[in-house]
């Protein structure tokens, strides 16, 4: 059985460096993009089961991304989890409503109880 | 000519109908009984001239003469008198009685042959001879006609008023026609053959009374020709006119066909309409007095005047209706406005009159002062006889100077507005269409007009007043409705921003606490130990670095939001040498710049000194987190910090060759969490304070100011392409 493949956008090293680790362990193959641009490329190239998708990237709102993946015949279908410290209620509403699986705030889970999300998504 | 025959008994029905009109009219005055009485006795001398003229047999002439004298005898005797009561005379009463005496011998004398006896006979006609007493009768007959036109002049050149005057003008006319012409019936019987014209003067006289009576109330009497009056004239004439077309057309056409009749019906329904306003019009000016009806237009007035409450329309109904009413020129009101002080008129309408004439009216307070004390009407004319009365010179002259005024500005009367015993205003009348004075009933009508208008204007004032207190109530709730609304708008916008604040904060806090969470978590679910040993020094460096972080952005918010209070003050005391103070500076950071491989220089551009006052431990921060930023953001190259003097300011310049600002980002990179679009590239843990701080502090330095440029890249490029950098610029002023 093939790996299940992560896909993490998110400009941080640090937090790339710490999620990286811990779903490699886990098992995961995982994968991440600093940019919109970067993440919508590796999403139709490499067909992630998931992408873990932060809100406040640096030159894009992660919402427009969102936008973006969610009007891509190619990438449609793959889960998206919104994995940020941007705790807003009205942007937690606005990405369901495009079609996020899930609306994670960083700083209130550790790192293992995101891979257990990411199950639960996958139903594994 | 048979018409000529029949002038004297036309002249008799004119002079006996006129006589008995006087008489009819209500009022018992002497002076009716008087005129009627002359009236009958100059109808006998018509009658009995037309009976005289036409008689065949001369004893029959002879009769009819001394029919003629019966009546002509009283002739001078009731002139006399009649000319005593117009002029309101007491004495010449012995004159009087010895007139009436001597008319009562003449009666006698005339039935004899010693007063006509005798015939002339003429080509028109028969005629008596004067006898011996006829001659003692005319020098009576001419010398109380000379006392009739003594007493009329007299009066009128010394105590008449302006109506009298006009009244008095036909009179004399009258009287003057009547005997000027009437006495060559006196020709013929000397022997003079003279065409017995002379009966025309019975109509002469009837017309000039009658026009008198109508146009001047010629011994009071009013008649009233209504409106409806004019209008049923004016179907008359239209009616007449109308028929002799008719005829004339008929003759024309030496038949009577339907066109005759259509034609003369539709010229008939053109003329009426401008015929009826020509008639109005020619009686408006000569009929005056019988135009308007006194209680009419008073109760056509209080009725209006109760349905209306705005004060404008008020003095529309009032100016219209007196100017109307009285057929007047022009006309005005003059309202006080006792909100000024001191109080002031404002012109509330004029019609016919200029504005300024209005006011200046009012100007000395003279007319104010006398309307307020008399609170009765003032008549122009009247002017020289108060001016007369008075005792005060002064007064006398300033009624003089009004009298001047009024007529300089053509305004004839001031009627007072008075309201709770105090004059409010003034109303200004100008002259009649006619020219006529104001009658006494005039100004009787006019003082009741005046109260009633008194009253309206007032409530109407005290109205708007109530309203303009709405108004301003209304105005003042408006303003602070605006100025509440403008606060709601200001909290909401603070509110926005707190909620912003607390957004990007919460975020900044959130993300290194992630970080070191994760990090522990791992740590004590055993992670760890799965881990190569790089991988683990990484990881715990990893969580140092944002523990790091973490003091620094917690430090940042809590300087930022002290500095965001209203109250935040910075004590600019300590003396500075700025150039030594910056060079410190860099040197402190040398040894960053060497870690990033990047050059770090300090240059002096000109000579100092560069003493400025300020806050040692504040100025510190500045230029720390400058270059500390310059170093952050620059991946290679160099930066450079130098010092300038320009004019009485010290410039610091601190310039990099790093990634640069973009043109939109430079405007609002000093306001608080806004970083360079592109700063997160090359470090994603700004906390979006720093440069926000800085200006704060700059802002706190009297004089000082810290500002950007950066002269690179219009837009983001994914790359790392090349930049110019940027400078962020500090200026101060220098100490003296």
């Amino acid at each position: 059985m093939p790996k299940i493949k992560i896909l993490f956008i998110e400009d941080d090293p640090d937090q790339i460096f710490l999620y990286q680790t811990k779903f490699k362990l886990e098992g995961y193959d995982f994968i991440s993009a600093k940019d919109g641009v970067e993440g919508l490329r590796l999403a139709e190239q490499e067909k992630p089961d998931l992408v873990l998708l932060d809100i406040l990237l640096a030159d894009e709102n992660g919402i427009d991304i969102l936008k973006n993946l969610k009007n891509n015949k190619k990438t449609k279908n793959i889960p998206v989890i919104v994995f940020t410290n941007f705790d807003k209620e009205e942007i937690n509403q606005r990405a369901v409503a495009l079609g996020a699986v899930g609306y994670v705030i960083k700083s209130k889970v550790v790192p293992s109880e995101i891979v257990k999300k990411v199950a639960e998504v996958l139903k594994l | 000519m048979s018409f000529l025959k029949f002038l004297p008994l036309i002249s008799c029905f004119f002079v006996l109908t006129l006589g008995f009109f006087v008489l009819a009219k209500k009022s018992s005055k002497a002076i009716k009984i008087i005129f009627f009485l002359f009236c009958l006795v100059v109808s006998v001398w018509l009658f009995g001239t037309f009976m005289m003229f036409r008689t065949t047999q001369d004893y029959l002439a002879i009769f009819w003469d001394r029919f003629i004298y019966a009546g002509v005898v009283f002739v001078p005797a009731l002139m006399h008198h009649f000319s005593l009561l117009i002029t309101k005379r007491k004495n010449q009463r012995l004159l009087l009685y010895t007139n009436y005496g001597l008319a009562f011998v003449f009666l006698f004398l005339s039935q004899t042959k010693y007063f006509v006896d005798g015939l002339f006979y003429y080509a028109w006609g028969v005629h008596t001879k004067a006898q011996f007493f006829h001659h003692i009768f005319l020098f009576q007959f001419f010398f109380f006609i000379f006392f009739l036109f003594y007493n009329i002049y007299t009066f009128y050149k010394n105590k008449a008023n302006a109506l009298e005057k006009a009244q008095l003008k036909y009179v004399l006319l009258a009287f003057g026609l009547l005997i000027g012409i009437g006495a060559f019936a006196y020709l013929p019987a000397y022997g003079i053959s003279i065409f017995p014209f002379s009966f025309i003067s019975g109509v002469l006289f009837a017309v000039v009374l009658v026009y008198a009576i109508l146009h001047h109330r010629f011994m009071d009497i009013k008649i009233a020709i209504k409106h409806g009056s004019i209008y049923v004239g004016s179907i008359i004439v239209t009616v007449a006119l109308t028929f002799s077309l008719w005829l004339f057309l008929n003759k024309l056409v030496y038949s009577s066909d339907i066109g005759t009749t259509v034609t003369s019906l539709i010229f008939a329904l053109i003329i009426f309409s401008p015929l009826n306003k020509f008639i109005e019009k020619f009686a408006n000016k000569h009929l005056f007095y019988s135009l308007y009806n006194y209680q009419e237009t008073i109760n056509h007035l209080t009725n209006k005047l109760t349905t209306i409450i705005n004060l404008d329309q008020i003095i529309d109904l009032v100016v219209d209706t007196i100017k109307n009413t009285m057929r007047l020129v022009r006309s005005g009101v003059l309202l006080i406005d006792e909100s000024k002080s001191p109080f002031q008129y404002q012109v509330a309408k004029v019609v016919g009159f200029n504005k300024k004439n209005g006011i200046s009216l009012v100007q000395d307070n003279f007319l104010t002062r006398h309307l307020a004390v008399t609170q009765k009407p003032l008549v122009r004319e009247e002017l020289d006889f108060l001016s007369e009365q008075t005792k005060s010179p002064s007064d006398k002259q300033s009624f003089l100077t009004l009298k001047e005024h009024m007529t300089r500005i053509e305004a004839s009367l001031c009627l007072p507005l008075i309201s709770s015993n105090k004059l409010t205003g003034i109303i200004v009348l100008g002259g009649k269409v006619s020219g006529d004075a104001y009658s006494k009933e005039d100004l009787d009508l006019l003082t009741v007009l005046s109260n009633q208008a008194s009253i309206a204007i007032e409530n109407a004032r005290l109205y708007q007043q109530v309203q303009d207190f709405n108004k301003t109530l209304q105005t003042k709730v408006d303003e602070q409705t605006k100025d509440i609304q403008e606060k709601a708008v200001h909290l909401e916008k603070l509110l926005k921003m707190r909620s912003e604040f607390l957004d990007i904060a919460s975020h900044q806090l959130r993300t290194p606490t992630s970080v070191i969470k994760g990090t522990l978590a791992m740590m004590k679910e055993g992670d760890m130990e799965k881990m190569s040993p790089e991988e683990k020094a990484k990881f715990v460096e990893g969580m140092f670095q944002k523990s790091v972080k973490l003091e620094s952005i917690i430090n940042d918010i809590l300087v930022a939001s002290e500095m965001d209070t209203a109250d935040f003050d910075i004590e600019t005391k300590d003396e500075i040498e700025l150039d030594k103070f910056l060079e410190k500076e860099v040197n402190e950071h040398q040894f960053d710049a060497a870690e990033k491989k990047l050059t770090l220089a300090f240059e002096k551009l000109t000579d100092g000194p560069f003493k400025i006052k300020g806050s040692i431990k504040y100025l510190e921060q500045v230029i720390d987190n400058l270059l500390d930023n310059a170093l952050k953001y620059t991946p290679q190259g160099f930066v450079k910090a130098t010092i300038k003097k320009e004019g009485n300011n010290a410039i610091i310049a601190i310039s990099d060759s790093g990634i640069g600002i973009l043109k939109d980002d430079l405007k609002r990179i000093f306001n608080k969490f806004i970083r360079g679009k592109n700063a997160r590239n090359v470090y994603t843990d700004g906390s979006g304070l720093g440069l926000f701080i800085i200006k704060r502090i700059m802002d706190r330095h009297p004089g000082s100011k810290v500002w950007a440029e950066s002269p690179v890249r219009q837009a983001l490029t994914a790359g790392g392409e090349e930049s110019k950098g940027s400078t962020f610029y500090l200026q101060f002023p220098l100490l003296k």
